[in-house]
């Protein structure tokens, strides 16, 4: 299960150089590099001279201005022992272990020694913190509830998830991931809710990963998903804060990765997949509406042009004889197979997203309304694709827009083409046997060991309340069955659904 | 690497060797009417009728061949035919009167056998020809879809019993039932139904006349919706609409030779009266008018039908349902000389918005 | 004798689905032609014996395997030593297999009468068991997983049979019991084939968690299929007269061509392609049996007596060519059926009463 790029030693980390034994040949090493620079300074009072070392655009000027040359250059500093009491930075640290120096370094921090060969040195931290400023969520909008969403800091993350949990149940994990990028990777769940089991897998499948560069949690979620070669992603990954703190609630793990302005969300179900967290700011019947909208939109998004093909291959017993007409004119002046002509089409709608994806939001918006209008109503004039089809694959395209998970949405688009095929190949029987593909896939899947068509296979009816449908949070009482928590209960449900009698 | 390159094999050998002979709308004639025709001896014409689509109206082609079985009629017509004829979307079949006479059955086998033609065909009887009837041109539908809504139509509000290809079907097989089918005729540009045909078996023996159509729908099925007027004296009559029509048997005495009675409940609401003021008196008047008129008309049908030994109401069912061990052998013996009387029941509901 | 891992096994109620989605199979789409034969329109009467049969034969099938305490693989070896026990256990696969191969050919048939007569049979035979390979390598739980869909999806079909209430004559049921008990007993037994497919719950059976819950399960799933079986025949009766239902070799198929929507004029196409769904676990199921078997007597890893018998499904589904052979295929498997069921199970359960008495005294 663990194969790929985990576990097995690349050769390319023989080839690399042999780490540095002492501090002096790791400053050696690290000199290579012209962004790296040592300064000779000297102390005016006690006469003793610094060598500091820094990685320059990894620290901040100020700090080492203000915080430590002042104090460096002003007090009368002996030892490295006086450097650590003297200034007045919360991160010092005094060491000789050349891997936590080189370690410490590439993370922003100065390194001051009192001798150019010793291996003692203190570090002191002076990061340079480059981020931009929480926006609003752009995937997963909501019109009403919060707007943060985040950004590329772990930290900043961590705090989001943190001021939402004021709790000291809430954990966090950390580990270290990537030879060269020396990812840090947060794992974070409430002790006494998640299940252990589940916590356990997250930190072996994370610490197994054998990878030298992590630049993002989609790296993450792809390493560690159990079944690599499925269309389906296997974990969930949102950019809401808020989302993710309800989720912990529910007793799920989050998986947060520096550099990443998306959280990953295990184990998940495919029923997760198709629900907005916007459908529980929303009140209970208007939110399960809206599921069973998209639920359809989906079949409908999959299905419509096979079932066109398969109707207008072979099935033409099956058109109501009123559609017949309409049919029959639309489609005679075309000389392409209804395959042909439906693949023309759908590869259109994909090209359309794809440049409008591609290109900057201003130009892409009106490649869309180009496209759209014009390709369209021209393909149909000149004869190529009949305006029912038109009518079918814009559609389709629409209601693929409707899945609120992006890569949901990408799979589900990929996911006509095997369809097609198959309609082409023994029309509505191909459909569906098509979806008896589809079927043993999908119940073949997992996430992190977790049946992924929960709660509808295997069938648990409590933890239906909250997958096709949504039902009012006073019948929420109950963590879903399926992530085993430890504490099942959220609140009294007695209390919840205690009913007034009139008048009282 | 090995098992990848051998589903890549299998499954191209199943896309090569897995595909299936298409019938592409647009690259296919569908036919939706047939019509069959009474040549001589062994020989029938047969005749396909075509949609033509074209902006906003339907045309008519008809496409004609003759030939001994009905089986590869298609196949002769296939001859004049541009594309492939398909006849999975067939809405009527029709057959002559003199083939009607011959019998049926033997024509109908390749409807009733091809999977691809559905139940709910609807099947005629033409007075004259049915090629001269297809040859016509009825309304911008399509002559097809004009004489399937023409059938449908009737079925369902007006004088016709319900009847497709399953329910001739049936009362075909059926030991103790016999079929009976729409009969029409050509006049100009519409078609007029005369009557319904009735059926010995599968051979045509007679028809209902257009004005006895009400009493005999009411005797083998039930209205939901009809519309009848009755005459109550000179110069006096009512118009009944919204009829809702139900018929019970019972039977009774021996089961070679049983007593039936046909009970017939009719409600209706009261649509329009020629004459004066309506009271509870003319409503009584009414109701015994109609009941009369009721029992008499329905007794001379069944008597008829007596007569030509036929049985399309189904006697001979309800009676096999009422008895162990029946015979249908030795109930059809006696079948002419059975006594069978008809009770009528008439109940008028409503007399409109005005008293 | 390895015990199964409980991450592996299935919930009790799951016996539900497993029961009623093999049973319903092939067997529904024709049966009624066959009982009507002996036992006229009286034949819906054997539909419920044909149940009550089933049920005696589940609850013996249950015995006899608690007493085990394992599959009918370690039943066989306890009861009849390990040598008479292994062949019995062969004997099994051989069966198992032979359901397979019934259940693809005859929906080939199906399909190439009603859909498609050009398709080619080794062509689908193979795409359905490489669907199959895919789906049992998955192992039990997914196999389960497709019954419990194979239920759920088509249970809309159900509804379809209301549109035939309209052509609808319940009178012709009257009278009742108007054919002899023999001919009625009779038609009970041409049942078999219909009801068959409990029995692979001898193979699952170490599978389930809580034994005792799912007997309640198991025993429903029977009850509401003869339920379903014998309201689809009376259905039947009703639409076609006598003689035409032995006209309709599929009588289920032709009633749905009454069947008729805004959107979809003719239903029997969408109905026999949805088929599949409920074609796709007596497949799964029955090649799963089989390989679990052979692998439990002959200790061969599973895979590969899978991957051998759906090569050995494909090539005798091309070697029966037409009709006859198959409904010969299909009659043998009835009555080895039969004689399995009412013959075997009971004989067995006997044996293994006895034996289990001896032992407790010894």
């Amino acid at each position: 299960m663990f194969r790929g790029f985990r576990r097995d030693k690349t050769p390319n980390q023989r080839k690399e150089q042999r780490p540095a034994r002492t501090t002096w040949e790791l400053l050696r090493i690290l000199g290579q590099s012209m962004d790296f620079e040592t300064q000779v300074l000297k102390n005016p009072h006690s006469q003793q001279h610094f060598w500091i070392s820094y990685i320059l655009p990894l620290i901040d000027f100020e700090i080492v201005q203000k915080n430590i040359l002042s104090y460096l250059l002003y007090s009368p500093i002996q030892t490295l022992k006086d450097i650590e009491q003297a200034i007045p930075v919360e991160d010092v640290i005094v060491t000789s272990n050349v891997t936590i120096i080189e370690e410490k370094l590439h993370e922003g921090y100065v390194l001051i020694q009192l001798n150019e060969w010793a291996n003692e040195g203190v570090l002191i931290k002076a990061q340079r913190n480059v981020i931009r400023n929480i926006s609003i969520p752009e995937v997963e909008f909501s019109v009403v509830g919060p707007k943060e969403a985040f950004i590329e800091s772990l930290e900043t993350n961590l705090h989001l998830v943190r001021k939402r949990i004021p709790s000291n149940r809430l954990t966090i994990k950390m580990l270290k991931v990537g030879s060269l990028s020396k990812t840090s990777i947060a794992v974070l769940y409430i002790e006494g809710i998640a299940d252990e089991e589940n916590v356990n897998t997250v930190m072996q499948r994370i610490s197994d990963i054998e990878f030298d560069e992590v630049i993002d949690s989609s790296y993450i979620e792809q390493i560690i998903s159990d079944n690599h070669n499925s269309p389906f992603p296997q974990l969930l990954d949102t950019e809401r804060p808020d989302r993710v703190a309800s989720i912990l609630a529910e007793g799920k793990i989050a998986v947060i990765v520096d550099g990443s302005p998306h959280a990953l969300i295990v184990p998940t179900t495919l029923v997760e997949f198709f629900s907005s967290f916007e459908d529980y700011f929303l009140n209970w019947y208007i939110a399960s509406f809206f599921r069973l909208i998209r639920l359809f939109s989906v079949a409908f998004s999959i299905l419509i042009t096979p079932i066109y093909v398969a109707a207008l291959n072979y099935h033409y017993e099956m058109i109501p004889r009123d559609l017949l007409g309409t049919l029959v004119t639309s489609r005679r002046e075309i000389p392409l197979p209804p395959i042909l002509e439906a693949l023309f089409l759908e590869l259109t709608i994909e090209l359309l997203r794809e440049a409008g994806a591609r290109l900057p939001t201003k130009v892409g918006q009106t490649i869309g309304i180009v496209g759209g209008i014009v390709i369209g109503t021209a393909s149909v004039e000149a004869g190529l694709t009949s305006n029912v089809l038109l009518i079918l694959v814009a559609l389709a395209a629409l209601a693929s827009f409707t899945t609120p998970v992006y890569k949901m949405g990408n799979t589900i688009r990929l996911m006509r083409f095997p369809f097609l095929l198959f309609a082409e190949l023994w029309g509505l029987l191909g459909v569906v046997f098509c979806f008896c593909f589809l079927m043993g896939h999908l119940l073949r899947l997992t996430s992190l060991g977790r049946p992924f068509l929960e709660p509808i296979y295997p069938l648990r009816i409590a933890d239906l309340k909250d997958a096709l449908i949504r039902l009012p949070f006073s019948k929420q009482a109950r963590r879903p069955k399926q992530l085993r928590p430890e504490q099942p209960i959220r609140f009294s449900a007695k209390k919840a659904n205690k009913k007034k009698d009139i008048d009282e | 690497m090995n098992k990848w390159a051998s589903l890549l094999l299998v499954s191209f050998l199943i896309v090569t060797g897995g595909c299936v002979r298409k019938s592409i709308l647009d690259d296919i004639n569908t036919i939706t009417g047939l019509g069959y025709d009474y040549v001589a001896q062994n020989k029938i014409k047969g005749t396909g009728l075509v949609p033509v689509y074209g902006k906003g109206k339907i045309s008519n082609a008809t496409y004609t061949a003759t030939s001994t079985t009905s089986k590869d009629m298609i196949e002769e017509l296939q001859h004049e035919s541009s594309n492939p004829l398909a006849k999975g979307s067939l809405e009527v079949a029709l057959y002559g009167e003199r083939l009607a006479k011959k019998g049926l059955i033997e024509i109908m086998d390749t409807l009733r056998r091809d999977p691809r033609i559905g139940e709910r065909v609807y099947l005629a009887v033409v007075k004259g020809t049915a090629h001269e009837l297809l040859e016509g041109n009825y309304g911008k539908l399509g002559n097809g879809i004009y004489l399937s809504d023409l059938i449908q139509q009737n079925i369902e509000q007006r004088d016709i019993p319900k009847t497709n290809l399953h329910k001739f079907l049936y009362d075909y097989y059926s030991d103790g039932k016999d079929p009976f089918l729409p009969y029409m005729e050509r006049k100009g540009n519409k078609v007029k139904i005369l009557g319904i045909a009735l059926f010995d078996n599968d051979r045509m023996v007679d028809y209902i006349r257009q004005n006895e159509m009400f009493y005999f729908k009411i005797l083998v099925d039930r209205y939901t919706e009809g519309t009848h007027t009755i005459r109550i004296g000179r110069n006096e009559y009512a118009a009944i609409k919204s009829i809702v029509t139900d018929r019970n048997f019972s039977i009774s005495g021996p089961k070679e030779h049983p007593n039936i009675t046909v009970r017939i409940s009719i409600k209706g609401v009261l649509h329009e009266y020629s004459r004066g003021r309506y009271s509870k008196t003319t409503k009584q008047r009414i109701e015994q008018a109609f009941q009369k008129e009721l029992v008499k008309k329905s007794s001379k049908i069944i008597r008829e039908l007596q007569s030509y030994h036929i049985d399309p109401i189904g006697f001979g069912d309800e009676t096999k349902s009422r008895y162990r061990h029946f015979s249908y052998k030795n109930f059809y013996k006696n079948y002419p000389s059975l006594h069978i009387d008809v009770k009528a029941n008439v109940t008028i509901i409503d007399s409109g918005v005005v008293e | 004798m390895q015990s199964i891992p409980e991450r592996l096994k299935i919930s009790p109620f799951l016996v539900f689905f497993t029961i009623s989605s093999m049973q319903i199979g092939i067997g529904i789409l024709g049966f009624q032609r066959v009982i009507a034969k002996s036992a006229g329109y009286d034949a819906w009467i054997s539909v419920i014996l044909a149940g009550i049969g089933a049920h005696l034969s589940l609850a013996m099938m249950y015995s006899i395997l608690q007493k085990a305490n394992g599959s009918i693989v370690e039943a066989n070896q306890q009861l009849f030593g390990k040598w008479i026990g292994n062949i019995l256990s062969i004997l099994l696969v051989l069966y198992y297999t032979g359901m397979v191969v019934a259940v693809l050919r005859t929906y080939i048939e199906v399909i190439q009468v009603w859909m498609f007569p050009d398709l080619e049979t080794w062509v689908f035979a193979t795409s359905f068991m490489l669907l199959t390979i895919y789906i049992v390598s998955g192992g039990f739980r997914v196999v389960v997983g497709v019954c419990f869909f194979s239920i759920i999806l088509p249970s809309y079909l159900i509804l379809t049979f209301f549109y035939t209430f309209e052509y609808a004559n319940f009178r012709m049921l009257l009278p009742i019991f108007d054919h002899s008990i023999f001919s009625i007993l009779k038609a009970a037994k041409d049942m078999t084939l219909t009801i068959l497919g409990f029995e692979t719950l001898l193979v699952y059976y170490p599978f389930i968690k809580n034994v005792e819950q799912s007997k309640k399960w198991a025993h429903f799933s029977v009850f509401s299929t003869t339920i379903i079986y014998a309201v689809i025949a009376v259905i039947t009766f009703a639409y076609f007269s006598e003689k035409q239902l032995q006209k309709h070799i599929w009588a289920t198929l032709s009633m749905w061509k009454i069947v008729e929507m805004p959107f979809i004029e003719r239903f029997e196409y969408l109905g026999i392609a949805n088929w599949t769904i409920i074609i796709l676990p007596n497949v799964c199921l029955a090649a799963w049996c089989s390989s679990r078997i052979v692998k439990q007597v002959a200790n061969i890893r599973q895979k590969y007596v899978l991957v051998a018998i759906a090569a050995i499904c494909v090539t005798s589904a091309c070697l029966l060519k037409n009709r006859n052979s198959i409904e010969l295929l299909n009659d043998v498997l009835g009555s080895i059926g039969f004689y399995f069921l009412y013959g075997f199970i009971p004989l067995t359960f006997i044996w293994s009463h006895i034996l289990h008495k001896v032992r407790k005294k010894a």
